[in-house]
């Protein structure tokens, strides 16, 4: 079966504003998850499915409420 | 009543000795956005709303002390065989004199639980809003704690329980729907 990809993005970033007199170096970007239930407000019926297995270790059985989450940051000294 | 399963919802394992992680994950035992408030809440609010979304509550209320016996069991594994010194060089120094490795419904910052972390307001929309916005900031948290902890065997574990705050929101908002909706209210032209 063909996958669908959503039409939006789960990762949103932005740019905070970094002062001259800021002690840290600047972080760079900042990252905020727009995970898929904000998009769907009423599940449709008949979404594509993951296997029983698969469904119970990802902890959701539909593939469009799947949302991966990583760590954005990359670590640094200081 | 309930029917007691004697097994974890998503296995739990542990791949380093870790006792400041643990101190981390009490957040979501004893906190203000962790599993207990969350399956309190939820169990507590369904005397109060309409019977459609009631079996809901019970359902996810339910779930959340299944997660909350997930945390607990981090929490177990990662100090149960922690000396005093480890302890106190995780930061768990104040709460070992208190508790020994005890599990105790306090926060990360040590503050206990209290029922002031959650609200029954009786108005079933400002009750699933409540439960909503508990859902996003319990993921958050998780969110939170995976990009601070270094163990991928806790991280995964920690993953399948963010994605089930994330069908709950959903779950929420459906009954949102539901109650807005007036599928069955008498309509008379």
């Amino acid at each position: 079966m063909e996958e669908r990809y959503p039409a939006y993005t789960q990762v949103k970033a932005f740019k905070p504003f970094h002062g001259r007199f800021d002690p840290c170096p600047p972080i760079g970007i900042k990252y905020y998850r727009t995970p898929p239930n904000l998009y769907m407000n009423f599940q449709p019926p008949n979404l594509e499915q993951f296997s029983p297995y698969e469904a119970l270790m990802r902890g959701t059985l539909w593939k469009p409420l799947y949302d991966y989450y990583e760590n954005p940051y990359r670590e640094r000294k200081s | 009543m309930w029917v007691y399963e004697k097994k974890l919802q998503y296995p739990v394992k542990v791949s380093q000795c870790n006792p400041t992680l643990a101190r981390y994950l009490i957040e979501q035992y004893g906190g203000a956005d962790g599993e207990l408030a969350a399956a309190l809440r939820y169990l507590n609010q369904r005397y109060t709303i309409p019977d459609k979304v009631i079996g809901l509550l019970t359902d996810i209320g339910t779930e959340e002390f299944a997660h909350l016996e997930m945390i607990a069991t981090m929490i177990y594994k990662l100090t149960k065989d922690a000396t005093p010194q480890q302890l106190r060089d995780a930061g768990l120094g104040d709460h070992y004199v208190n508790h020994d490795s005890a599990l105790y419904y306090q926060n990360a910052s040590g503050v206990p639980f209290t029922a002031a972390y959650i609200q029954a307001k009786g108005d079933p929309i400002a009750d699933l809003y409540e439960d909503i916005a508990a859902e996003e900031k319990a993921r958050a948290t998780y969110q939170w704690l995976i990009d601070i902890s270094d163990d991928p065997d806790i991280n995964d574990s920690l993953r399948f329980l963010r994605e089930r705050e994330i069908v709950h929101s959903l779950r929420f908002r459906e009954a949102v729907e539901i109650l807005k909706e007036e599928r069955d209210r008498q309509k008379i032209f």
